[in-house]
């Protein structure tokens, strides 16, 4: 027989309400990221001359470009959950649209799997941040003691 | 074993592996948590932050106040997880419906206090980040006015 296989995969069902809520929780988990940028980004303006010794060029360039792939791709994931949140009505209008709605609980545990990616490697990228800058301000702090 | 075979042991075993798993999630946000918490209480008593009026010297005692008060929160959180967690191998013996329920009331406890925690923190974060951004901005502004004199 030459029939496709089919495959099944199990989908959590999740009432309408808790779609949206768990939507606007990443909604507000993605704001306050783009926030914490601005700072993060303030920090690094403000340590460019220490930031760009020699001793820790490489690392700092990997850290930077790292935040700057983090920002842009903050903008992408948040434009994917608006429009998420915006198809909502699937599954609360009255038409039994089992097709669609299923389709919708799918791309919600995708939605689900991008933002722990992306929140994990931020904030690897953040903790790395951190570091370097500890290391620039620890150096200050000693120069400053010599002084 | 129940009648109605949902407390087998393997059964109980998967719950257990279920409510470890939070666990160990809730454990690594507060590691996480941990380190930002150093890297903001050096921020805050770095030479940049320094304060030049009495207002931001009362700022910034408020902020380093509220930041041993989270750390210590943050502490208590990782102590009562410990504690939750040493004592979850009780649920494997659990036969029925009530005993487990009991574990899981004390989960979404735990889960609550976790919660709590995190966002308090969210907050404090947001509202320290947001006044060093501003002062960093200042001194940056400040510096390059100098150096245009």
């Amino acid at each position: 027989m030459n029939s496709r296989e089919k495959k099944y995969r199990y989908i959590e069902w999740m009432t309408p309400e808790e779609l949206h809520a768990s939507t606007i929780k990443w909604m507000s988990e993605l704001q306050f990221v783009r926030d914490e940028q601005l700072f993060l980004n303030d920090l690094v303006k403000s340590y460019t001359i220490q930031l760009i010794a020699p001793d820790i060029f490489e690392e700092t360039k990997k850290v930077i470009d790292a935040i700057a792939l983090a920002e842009k791709e903050v903008v992408a994931l948040m434009k994917k959950v608006q429009a998420h949140e915006n198809l909502l009505e699937v599954m609360v209008n009255d038409v039994d649209e089992l097709k669609m709605e299923k389709a919708y609980l799918e791309t919600h545990w995708e939605l689900a799997d991008l933002m722990d990616n992306y929140m994990g490697e931020y904030q690897k990228t953040k903790l790395q941040l951190f570091k370097v800058a500890s290391t620039v301000m620890k150096k200050q702090k000693q120069k400053r003691l010599l002084l | 074993m129940a009648l109605d075979g949902t407390h087998t042991k393997s059964d109980q075993n998967r719950k257990v592996e279920a409510l470890r798993k939070d666990c160990r999630y809730w454990q690594s946000t507060l590691r996480f948590m941990e380190d930002e918490m150093k890297f903001i209480n050096q921020l805050l008593t770095s030479y940049v932050f320094e304060p030049n009026t009495p207002n931001l010297f009362e700022r910034l005692q408020d902020y380093l106040e509220r930041l041993k008060k989270a750390q210590d929160q943050k502490g208590k959180v990782k102590d009562l997880i410990v504690k939750y967690q040493s004592g979850l191998g009780g649920m494997l013996e659990c036969t029925d419906d009530n005993c487990d329920f009991s574990y899981y009331q004390k989960h979404d406890r735990l889960k609550a206090e976790v919660v709590q925690c995190t966002e308090d923190f969210q907050l404090l974060k947001g509202e320290i980040f947001n006044y060093a951004g501003g002062i960093l901005k200042m001194n940056k502004t400040a510096s390059s006015n100098d150096g245009q004199d």
